[in-house]
């Protein structure tokens, strides 16, 4: 059992599909619920004996944050990998509903406290995994342990690059840090980059492959 | 914002001679990530090509700061209106 955020396009959506040909029952939390039952049947064309479900999920709203996560626990009392994939790239400036500047709410509050409220079932599923995908441009990013601003006001926001790299660091340092205080509970937690990658902002995105069904570098799951 | 489509073809057509990945190319650091089974062994790492990383900015690695994020990340939650 495995939830994907993102899982519409691009990284995570090629994720959750090789995930579904593996075998997995895969959630797609998607902010968008048309996208993201397109995205869920999409990869039941492509992978007919898919388990795939949907979840509402709209990182920009803690509030959203929290119903998902209750919903996913009403369902499911098994959670073997949490992907905290979904994010936004320098967008035009703005905030989360509760004021917090975009890209820090959606790329790593939203993601911190979905990982909070399930950590439980995470725990009960060990050995299992949270892989939060950050970027190489966490190197633009600053943050001051001394005065951590995790907000950023519209009159420092420039082109937003900054505030995305500071939303990336983010990333890598609450897999830091979760990493640390999950140590002996088997649930182990992971920051990567995923490379430069062409994601949706580049026009229509290929069909999931039908004929590499197992990728010769992708892992069989174990756990 | 979409981009406009003619961008999308000169990335499709330049991107592999410059190190830009499909979508699919992308996942796979995720799906290491996810079902290697060496990942425990590395736990708190940061991954990039499916392995851990070994260049990395110092922030990336700094355990205070690790620690003093996580610390404003829960007040900034507590102190929503929502929360």
């Amino acid at each position: 059992m495995y939830l994907v955020t993102g899982a519409n396009v691009g990284i995570g959506y090629e994720a959750a599909a090789q995930l579904a040909r593996q075998n997995a029952t895969v959630v797609l939390a998607c902010r968008d619920a048309t996208r993201g039952g397109n995205a869920a049947a999409s990869i039941r064309d492509a992978v007919p004996a898919a388990h795939v479900e949907t979840l509402a999920l709209d990182l920009a709203s803690l509030a959203s944050v929290r119903a998902a996560a209750a919903e996913f626990k009403g369902q499911h009392d098994r959670l073997d990998g949490l992907i905290n994939n979904g994010g936004v790239m320098i967008p035009p400036y703005g905030t989360t509903v509760e004021g917090v500047e975009l890209q820090m709410g959606v790329n790593h509050v939203g993601h911190f406290l979905l990982t909070n409220l399930l950590l439980d079932t995470l725990t009960a599923s060990a050995p299992s995994r949270v892989v939060i995908v950050a970027s190489r441009a966490h190197e633009m990013g600053q943050l001051d342990a001394a005065d951590v601003r995790l907000h950023t006001p519209p009159s420092d926001y420039g082109m937003g690059a900054a505030a995305y790299g500071r939303s990336k660091l983010a990333n890598i340092l609450h897999a830091r840090e979760l990493a640390r205080r999950l140590a002996g509970t088997g649930v182990t937690a992971v920051s990567l980059h995923p490379g430069t990658v062409a994601t949706g902002a580049f026009g229509r995105l290929p069909a999931v492959g039908t004929t590499a069904s197992h990728p010769p570098f992708t892992p069989p799951i174990t756990h | 914002m979409r981009s406009p489509q003619w961008l999308g073809a000169v990335i499709k057509a330049a991107g592999p001679l410059v190190g830009v990945k499909t979508p699919w190319e992308g996942a796979q650091t995720t799906l290491q990530a996810v079902l290697g089974d060496e990942v425990p062994a590395n736990a708190g790492a940061y991954y990039s090509d499916c392995r851990p990383a070994t260049s990395l900015n110092p922030q990336a690695t700094d355990d205070g700061l690790a620690a003093a994020v996580w610390a404003a990340t829960e007040r900034l939650i507590a102190a929503s209106p929502s929360a």
